[in-house]
């Protein structure tokens, strides 16, 4: 009788044959191959790049009915939405520093700079060198932007940086917020914010990457 | 969806490294199998609403993931199958040899274990690298706890059958 896979071996007991652990140990060894660096990054931001772009618009609900209302009585609409004011940079990074990725800074394994540069450019960013100390990078929220969200582990601790492509600051401001020291500034065609524990590293990183980002690509 | 955002980062770092290398011994490749975990976590987060037991999440993963390979490999042609004949090094899909720094007795086995027929690898897969009991492959791949058994008793066999052969030729020197 030929045997296939779905008979049970004649004359001996179910066994999967993993009884030697010599062997076993080698085999997880040998299974354990190593994982690359940055899969978690690259997984977190491919994930939150796509939830991004599936996010449904939003009207506030109160407008949604003002409008109708004033299409039923056969008026104009002023707006169909007022504009939100608009959040203080500082606050953003600070809020979303705090509450949304706080681990952040607890990495402490580079990131490949060609993890960077595609990150930065996903963000409409093109990097002409890419500084090496990045140890996490993400594109985050903050309010209605986008932003490229990273830390760059220093020898006074971890800075945290958030640069964001296309909004336009006008001044540049140095601040206190919930135990942050941070630093705010108009960078190439957006802005750069930097949030630590202390600024000992902020010009010295604000030059890096003063050198480091480029013109966006145009369209 | 700041909670869901925090709890997809908590499930991605505690899972990424051994579902990628579930993946990685799934395809035999390393740039398919990071292609492959990538898809299998958009998905997740897709369906994170459907997790109810968290413990149960790897093997949930490891479901999306094997499907995602069905899927992927409906797509590519089977090449990679003709990895088993092969005497070379694995390959990588960028015709890149990742060869073993030098042939000691865990790059034979790596060789062997990526030779193996996938209906004995993938269930030595599930066991020694995702902890499943036979039941619990055996539900995965639609196969009996028996059939299951056989499968893991031959898939150990045939590796040491294959090192057997690797060391008899390494000492008569036909490598």
């Amino acid at each position: 009788m030929a045997l296939d896979d779905h008979n049970v071996i004649p004359f001996a007991a179910p066994h999967d044959g993993g009884d030697d652990p010599a062997f076993e140990a080698r085999l997880k060894r040998a299974l354990a191959v190593p994982v690359p660096a940055g899969l978690d990054e690259r997984v977190l931001l491919r994930q939150t790049t796509a939830a991004r772009r599936e996010a449904p618009r939003r009207f506030p609900g109160a407008w949604r009915a003002a409008a109708a209302l004033a299409l039923a009585l056969g008026g104009a609409a002023f707006y169909l939405a007022a504009p939100k004011p608009a959040q203080a940079l500082p606050e953003l990074a600070v809020d979303h520093t705090l509450h949304h990725e706080p681990y952040a800074t607890a990495r402490t394994a580079r990131v490949a700079p060609s993890q960077v540069r595609a990150l930065f450019a996903r963000g409409g960013v093109l990097l002409d060198e890419v500084p090496a100390d990045v140890h996490y990078i993400n594109l985050c929220d903050l309010g209605p932007d986008l932003s490229v969200h990273f830390v760059s582990r220093q020898p006074a601790g971890p800075v945290t940086l958030y640069y964001v492509p296309g909004r336009l600051e006008s001044m540049r401001m140095d601040f206190r917020q919930d135990g942050f020291v941070g630093r705010s500034l108009p960078l190439a065609r957006g802005a750069l914010v930097m949030l630590a524990a202390s600024d000992t590293d902020f010009d010295r990183l604000e030059s890096t990457w003063r050198a480091a980002l480029a013109v966006p690509p145009a369209g | 969806m700041a909670s869901k955002q925090a709890q997809f980062d908590a499930l991605v770092r505690a899972t990424s490294g051994d579902l990628y290398r579930f993946g990685y011994w799934l395809c035999r490749s390393a740039a398919l199998a990071d292609d492959l975990v990538q898809e299998t976590y958009l998905r997740a987060w897709r369906s994170l609403d459907d997790l109810r037991d968290t413990a149960a999440a790897k093997a949930w993963l490891v479901t999306i993931l094997r499907r995602e390979h069905a899927r992927l490999f409906e797509r590519k042609t089977p090449a990679l199958e003709s990895l088993e004949d092969r005497e070379s090094p694995l390959p990588d899909d960028d015709g890149a040899v990742r060869a073993p720094d030098d042939e000691s007795e865990d790059a034979l086995l790596h060789r062997a274990i990526a030779r193996l027929d996938r209906k004995y690898r993938e269930p030595l897969l599930l066991q020694v690298l995702c902890g499943y009991t036979c039941e619990e492959i055996a539900a995965e791949l639609g196969s009996t706890p028996q059939a299951v058994m056989t499968q893991l008793f031959r898939a150990r066999q045939k590796l040491k059958v294959a090192l057997a052969g690797d060391a008899a030729g390494d000492a008569h020197g036909t490598r």
